[in-house]
């Protein structure tokens, strides 16, 4: 039923045969991401997972306009991609806060960039500071704040720009494992409430079968997409879902995909 | 209860009960180790062990500073070396925005980076002579010396304080849209100002050194001239008294430019 609703529209984000090459022509050059496609449509969530080193956070980030691409096209909607803009909003791995701001202003930052006329500024940035559960913590500093708060903080300035695709780049990987777990829960209900796109880095299975639509797997460098896996476990998803039997079967899966890579890249390192 | 109870303990463990209790320790100990000297000092002085002509003590200095106070000529002098500092280094902050400038864009850094740092580390106090030959025997030369000595400081912190900017912060307020204007006021400036406020400090210090050794040279008025003049007729106790109000003055401005730092940058951890 998805299958042909989603098929009619053009993809929400849209990437052709993407190539990026570091220090191209030097002898140290690196081939980090190899004729990479794909196609994204609206309220999927896509998490990228393979061995560290394999170019995920660089098609992410070539994905939100930070890095230029040696080759290939990225469309948002139909429309090409020329560097960052309001349609991505970037989640990063070490949070990225500014630790002169206070937790509104920072949630605020790109709204402020945008030039937003003040009240609408308010009025988005309270709307997601609740969201996330930060109410009461507008006035504090970034320093003031544990891991998992400094990330709902991040996640708020990511939504705060109401961006057609959210970008998060390993977000909970410096978050310890309790409080990622619940975060993991507390992003798919925003999800599900804001029906927003995600396109989410993580190093873990678990996660990745626990938050997607479809996993995309990515081979060690150059870095190729090899494997998509379609994840078919209805939402809301809680942390009973992990107990499922096709849970577990959906982890088997990806980790024969990925022991494959991981190998290779060992094998790589040796020789 | 709780805090009074640690703190309790603590004080009987370093052995000074009555006193720790309100005052902080990082005042109650200097504070003893001060009193102890200047008993030790003053001891000496009335044991007849310092000779008044090379040196003096405590309570003769705290004397001619009474005098000195008493007669108003002190204000006299501060008066005017205040003056001469606060122009200097009022010009001297153009060293921000030049400083801001030189750590973002690589090829001004390139371009004046060794002879800003052969500047900095010239001690150009040297140059007094010249300067009072150019700008004369009254305050121009002392305040063009306060700016000479104080610009580098600030200029080279301000610009370290850039370089040092973290990359995923830059990358971040890219991600979001910042324009160049933007990237420096949200991003870069906030993150150089405990670096251009490190630059200020020392360079109070050396825009001190610059006033009183100006003065000294050249002039008739000012800190640094009561000074010779008090050491050129041999009056000891009178010459030290005025080095005190240079080292309680130079103490108080960087205290103040602490309690400036805290006001400016709230978000650092201390």
């Amino acid at each position: 039923m998805t299958e042909t609703l989603v098929k009619t529209k053009t993809p929400i984000l849209q990437f052709d045969s993407l190539n990026v090459i570091y220090n191209e022509g030097q002898p140290n050059q690196v081939h980090a991401l190899k004729n990479v496609s794909g196609e994204i449509h609206e309220g999927e969530f896509i998490s990228i997972i393979g061995p560290s080193g394999c170019g995920k956070s660089t098609l992410l980030h070539t994905l939100d306009g930070l890095l230029e691409p040696s080759s290939g096209r990225i469309f948002v909607n139909g429309s090409p991609v020329h560097g960052p803009d309001g349609d991505r909003a970037m989640v990063f791995q070490d949070f990225a806060l500014m630790p002169w701001q206070t937790v509104y202003q920072n949630v605020a930052f790109g709204l402020r960039l945008e030039g937003k006329p003040d009240r609408e500024i308010r009025e988005k940035v309270m709307h997601y500071i609740k969201l996330v559960g930060l109410e009461g913590f507008e006035q504090k500093y970034p320093h003031q704040l544990s891991g998992g708060m400094k990330q709902r903080v991040g996640i708020a300035r990511g939504f705060a720009v109401e961006p057609k695709v959210l970008l998060m780049d390993e977000p909970f990987s410096a978050i310890d494992e309790q409080t990622r777990e619940i975060m993991q829960e507390e992003v798919l209900k925003i999800m599900l409430h804001e029906k927003k796109t995600v396109i989410f880095i993580t190093h873990s299975i678990d996660e990745a079968v626990f938050l997607s639509t479809r996993i995309f797997l990515m081979s060690v460098r150059p870095g190729q997409i090899v494997e998509e896996v379609k994840i078919d476990i209805p939402y809301p998803r809680t942390l009973e879902t992990k107990a499922l039997p096709e849970y577990q079967e959906y982890k088997q899966v990806i980790w024969d995909h990925l022991k494959g890579e991981v190998r290779r890249q060992y094998r790589k390192g040796e020789a | 209860m709780e805090k009074a109870e640690a703190s309790g303990t603590i004080n009987v463990a370093s052995s000074s009960i009555k006193k720790g209790k309100k005052i902080p320790q990082s005042i109650s100990y200097p504070a003893v180790t001060l009193a102890i000297i200047l008993a030790v000092w003053e001891l000496c002085g009335q044991l007849n062990l310092i000779d008044p002509f090379m040196f003096s003590w405590p309570s003769r200095i705290f004397i001619e500073a009474q005098g000195f106070f008493a007669s108003g000529e002190v204000f006299k002098h501060l008066a005017i070396s205040g003056m001469e500092v606060g122009f200097g280094f009022a010009m001297a902050l153009i060293g921000i925005p030049i400083g801001l400038m030189m750590g973002y864009w690589k090829k001004l850094e390139l371009a004046f980076d060794p002879f800003v740092t052969a500047l900095y580390t010239t001690p150009m106090i040297a140059l007094t002579p010249l300067f009072v030959l150019w700008f004369g025997l009254e305050t121009l030369s002392k305040v063009m010396m306060v700016f000479a000595l104080s610009i580098f400081p600030i200029l080279i912190n301000t610009m370290a304080g850039v370089k040092m900017t973290d990359v995923s912060l830059i990358k971040a307020a890219r991600s979001y849209g910042a324009s160049e204007r933007q990237m420096f006021k949200e991003v870069i400036f906030p993150s150089a100002i405990p670096f251009i406020i490190t630059g200020l400090r020392l360079a109070i210090g050396r825009a001190l050194i610059a006033v009183v050794v100006a003065e000294m040279l050249a002039g008739n008025i000012g800190i640094g001239y009561a000074i010779r003049h008090a050491s050129e007729l041999f009056q000891t106790a009178e010459y030290l008294a005025y080095v005190v109000v240079l080292m309680v003055l130079s103490v108080l401005l960087t205290e103040l430019l602490k309690i400036f730092e805290k006001k400016l940058a709230p978000w650092r951890e201390r």
